[in-house]
């Protein structure tokens, strides 16, 4: 991996600074992913972490290619069967299958497309909205913020599960739907969050310093706050991506999220949560395929956090290399 | 405002240039908690009736205990504080209500260096993008990069290494970001500027360059400083003229020598006896006694008279009467003191 980002990065510096600009161009596009991988690979958890969400991501998008069998396609005679390496297993079901005789792994192959388009997409729908109204109240404080914050407490004392069904069942229940539903009810938590870094940041003479200097508002909240709201914020959204992931699966299993024959893995855990005693892989797998995306995430977002603030990023770069000067010592 | 211009004495020998900066009966007011529930909120005088003239090219230095006002006066001269009463006159030209986009356009004269050098610099920006925001931000120039050269400059000017300008500021010691905090406040070129205890953040050994490096700037380019300190000695370096402050009022100003030399208030007095003096054979008081404390539980602020009747040895009657006003006395020398002169 090492080897081709540099040679990547190598080759792009050379041609920048031989060639004129009719190659430039394609070349010069490659040289930051050469250089994302190559600061990505120093940290080999955030490296797996991001290299599985790759995977994830084509292997979702691929699924109808990659999938042995139908996710739909039911068979009353191999109902339960466990994964193909334990006894009684029946052959072409890797994973084994559920309790319609569906086979789990293209389940979860197409399972993979909903769960991570509507927690992808509700995240950063939510996110985004939530984000801005959070700034938009700290930073202006008075009446903007008395407003904004009161239609955020009303909402957040509204029970959102019943907010969401009663959405659901009004507009009727579709992909579509779900994402614009739970992003409506969760948006709220980013607003709080924000809202009260950004009222303190606002104090912090950096902040005062931009308004000295002559900078208009928008320019402070997009240049001086939004950046030190990152960490924070990449933390929240990880765990509300869990929370929608979750969500999810409660609307599905009610009936008013993700429709059949299409699943999800939230739907696959809800589903096989009956049979966990006689059949533990219906419900495991699906499971499995949340924790390690979420830990995936985590892994990444632990990297990114650290890139996006200087002096870590930095602390983290001579650490390397007093790790290196160690190893070459050794040897 | 009409009982001031009496308080000027029109036999003042007119200023060879007209004073730069202006401040004329300047009050504000806070608003503090209220009595019990229901009350009224209590009015916080920060300051009151401050008055003084600053001339080009002269740094002012404003001295006080904590609490005194002196910061909320820079911020006020900056007009980020509504005032409760008074002007403020930048060039001539009266900015006392001056707001929005003319606020902004003003502060191309007028800049502040910040007391803590850690927190006023975004920690995600570059050198170069925090010195060349100004620029950016008042249109002088289209984009950061364009704004590489005056950066540079700005960087020589401010005896930093030309090589930082693509360093974020935590690879920075506390004496060289204030260098950033000062050359980001020259960017745009001001005539005034306002230090907001520039040096007490810093090490000892580093207050020097930096106070060095401020008066060098201030011959090289004619700035004008109102350097705001509780460092007795660093503003004594560094100013023309030291106004002293306590409790929102100004109690004495006058040249640096002869605040240092004569006191006339008492409080003034007092101050600069908790300086301490390392040569021992040097101590005001012979090395004897403890420096005094400011006894400010004996203080009255009943209103009537003067405050500080109750410390001093002159007080007589008309303290107990009349509160002083702050006046000019003999050789330019301002105090709120009816013995002035009368030693």
């Amino acid at each position: 991996m090492t080897i081709t980002s540099s040679s990547m990065s190598d080759s792009s510096t050379t041609h920048r600074s031989t060639t004129p600009s009719m190659t430039q161009g394609p070349l010069m596009s490659f040289a930051p992913i050469g250089r994302f991988l190559k600061e990505l690979w120093r940290d080999k958890a955030g490296f797996a972490g991001f290299a599985f969400l790759v995977l994830l991501g084509l292997a979702a998008l691929f699924a109808p290619l990659l999938a042995p069998h139908d996710p739909a396609a039911q068979s009353v005679l191999a109902r339960l069967k466990p994964p193909i390496w334990m006894e009684g297993s029946v052959s072409g079901h890797l994973l084994g299958t559920d309790m319609l005789g569906r086979d789990i792994l293209s389940r979860l192959l197409f399972g993979a497309r909903s769960s991570l388009l509507v927690s992808v997409s509700v995240v950063a729908l939510a996110g985004s909205f939530g984000v801005m109204a959070g700034l938009v109240a700290g930073y202006k404080g008075g009446l903007t913020d008395a407003l904004i914050m009161r239609v955020v407490d009303v909402q957040v004392a509204f029970p959102g599960l019943l907010l969401t069904l009663l959405l659901v069942a009004v507009i009727g229940p579709s992909t579509a739907t779900i994402i614009i539903v739970l992003a409506f009810s969760n948006w709220m938590i980013y607003t709080r969050v924000v809202r009260g870094i950004v009222m303190s940041l606002r104090q912090t003479p950096f902040v005062e310093a931009a308004e000295v200097v002559g900078c208009k508002s928008a320019r402070i909240i997009l240049k001086h706050i939004l950046p030190n709201l990152i960490s924070p914020l990449l933390t929240l959204a990880i765990l509300e991506f869990t929370n929608i992931i979750l969500a999810e699966a409660a609307l599905s299993f009610l009936g008013l999220g993700v429709q059949p024959p299409a699943t999800s893995w939230g739907l696959d855990v809800a589903g096989g949560k009956n049979y966990m005693m006689i059949a533990w892989w219906p419900i495991t797998f699906p499971g499995l395929c949340i924790a390690m995306t979420v830990l995936s995430i985590n892994l990444f977002a632990n990297w990114l956090r650290v890139t996006t603030e200087p002096a870590e990023r930095e602390k983290r770069y001579a650490r390397g290399r007093a790790a290196k000067m160690r190893r070459a010592k050794k040897t | 405002m009409t009982d001031l211009s009496n308080r000027f004495e029109p036999a003042q020998p007119v200023p060879s240039a007209p004073p730069i900066l202006s401040v004329r009966g300047l009050c504000v007011t806070f608003d503090g908690p209220g009595e019990g529930l229901w009350g009224p909120p209590k009015k916080v005088q920060a300051l009151d009736n401050i008055t003084f003239d600053l001339a080009r090219g002269k740094t002012l230095g404003l001295v006080g205990e904590s609490g005194s006002g002196k910061s909320t006066l820079g911020r006020a001269i900056l007009r980020r504080l509504p005032l409760s009463n008074g002007r403020v006159f930048f060039e001539g030209k009266d900015i006392t209500a001056v707001k929005g986009e003319a606020l902004r356009r003003l502060t191309r004269n007028i800049q502040l260096i910040f007391q803590d050098p850690y927190t006023s610099l975004n920690p995600r920006m570059k050198v170069l993008e925090l010195i060349a925001e100004p620029l950016l931000v008042h249109g002088l120039v289209s984009s950061i990069d364009e704004a590489r050269d005056q950066v540079v400059e700005l960087l020589r000017l401010v005896n930093l290494p030309v090589e930082t300008i693509d360093r974020f500021p935590h690879s920075f010691s506390g004496g060289q970001r204030q260098r950033i905090g000062i050359a980001r406040a020259l960017a745009l070129k001001p005539q005034l500027i306002i230090a907001d205890e520039p040096v007490s953040a810093l090490d000892v050994s580093v207050r020097a360059q930096v106070v060095n490096l401020m008066q060098d700037l201030q011959q090289e380019l004619g700035l004008t400083y109102v350097f705001i300190a509780h460092d007795l000695s660093v503003v004594r370096h560094i100013s023309h003229d030291i106004a002293i402050l306590h409790r929102g009022h100004m109690v004495e100003m006058a040249g640096r020598d002869a605040i240092y030399e004569t006191p006339e208030h008492p409080y003034t007095k007092v101050l600069l006896s908790a300086v301490p003096e390392p040569d021992p054979s040097h101590r005001r008081n012979g090395g004897v006694n403890a420096p005094k404390t400011v006894p400010t539980q004996t203080l009255s602020f009943d209103g009537v008279g003067c405050r500080y009747r109750t410390c001093c040895d002159k007080a007589g009657g008309h303290c107990q009467r009349e509160a002083p006003p702050f006046a000019k006395h003999e050789g330019g020398h301002w105090a709120a003191c009816w013995h002035v002169g009368m030693t």
